[in-house]
């Protein structure tokens, strides 16, 4: 398994958990099994940091908890309100804008000259 | 390796950094669960009771990484986390003021509807009511502090408006004076309620001001001293 990547996930936790979340409620623990398959393993979280996270976008209205009982144990499920529709959108542009960007600079092989004419 | 995780310990560092209790409950009891799952998991796919407890402890991350990623975000503490001026210093005399119109309210409604405004009320109702006001005056203080004392043993608040608020209760619930005056006619009833100096009853008040204090301060500052030895330092 990858080790985790903390400098470049600031904001994309956030971001995959309500991308996820909008297909479907889920609880914690299905939550970052659905995280660890559906970016192939590729983005590890410490799998405790992501209630933190959870927690916060409930309090700001992004997401309602909800206990349900299943099979005979309570499970905590959340579900993205519009608020987190419209914040998910907002974080789908940015991180296209992203993206492009990088794309961009990974696309472009020239290599570009020094000030002193040294490449 | 990555320790497991001491839940009671990690309550007790979140309800001191201010998280509210509720929120503290609610997030150990899902990291429990959480672990239960990883355990369970990692037991399906064949790994021995041990392994798949050290799996489960690593990829739940440690207590400090939890605390830290609780910490981090403001918005998750308590309102007597982020005011706690307002919520020990402001809040119990409004409350105070808030009962005492209850009450007045609740006695002047009961003399009209069961009197009317043609009789002076049965000695038997002003009787009953006098006593639900002095214990108001002598229990409601002490109650507004038991509460100011059970909130932040609750939250392990160490906050340092608590004792000044503590005193304050104290003070004004010392002073704190209820009265009804029944009058000789309906239109003649007064309410009275004293706050602060100059006190109607002087060395009275200044006895509940004391006695008050002391009830209040006792329990919290046993409290704090009892808790001083295992509190870790920030």
């Amino acid at each position: 398994m990858p080790g985790s990547n903390p400098p470049f996930m600031s904001g994309v936790p956030e971001f995959l958990i309500l991308q996820l979340l909008e297909r479907r409620s889920m609880y914690g623990y299905e939550l970052v099994r659905a995280i660890r398959e559906e970016t192939g393993d590729h983005i590890s979280l410490g799998e405790g940091v992501i209630y933190p996270v959870l927690h916060a976008l409930e309090r700001s209205g992004a997401l309602k908890a909800e206990s349900r009982f299943v099979n005979g144990r309570r499970r905590v499920y959340y579900r993205v309100m519009a608020r987190g529709r419209q914040r998910l959108k907002g974080l789908k542009e940015r991180w296209e804008r992203i993206r492009e960007g990088v794309d961009n600079v990974l696309a472009n092989t020239t290599a570009v000259p020094a000030e002193g004419g040294h490449v | 390796m990555s320790e497991r995780i001491d839940y009671r310990r990690l309550s007790s560092r979140l309800l001191q950094g201010g998280i509210a209790p509720r929120r503290v409950r609610r997030i150990v009891g899902e990291l429990r669960d959480h672990f239960v799952d990883l355990k369970s998991s990692a037991i399906a796919e064949g790994m021995n009771e041990v392994e798949a407890e050290n799996r489960a402890v690593s990829r739940l991350g440690t207590e400090q990484e939890v605390t830290d990623a609780m910490l981090a975000r403001p918005e998750l503490q308590s309102w007597a986390a982020r005011w706690p001026w307002a919520i020990y210093m402001l809040l119990p005399p409004l409350l105070l003021d808030v009962l005492s119109l209850v009450v007045f309210g609740l006695v002047f409604g009961l003399v009209f509807a069961l009197s009317g405004v043609a009789a002076v009320p049965d000695p038997w109702f002003a009787g009953t009511v006098d006593v639900i006001l002095a214990t108001l005056e002598h229990g409601a203080p002490l109650v507004l502090c038991a509460g100011l004392i059970w909130m932040a043993v609750r939250r392990r608040s160490r906050s340092p408006w608590l004792i000044p608020g503590l005193i304050s209760v104290g003070t004004l619930g010392g002073s704190y004076h209820v009265g009804v005056d029944w009058g000789h006619y309906p239109w003649q009833l007064a309410g009275s309620v004293f706050f602060l100096p100059p006190y109607p009853y002087p060395l009275e008040s200044t006895v509940r001001i004391c006695v008050n204090i002391l009830l209040a301060l006792a329990p919290y500052l046993y409290w704090m001293h009892r808790q001083t030895p295992s509190i870790e330092p920030e």
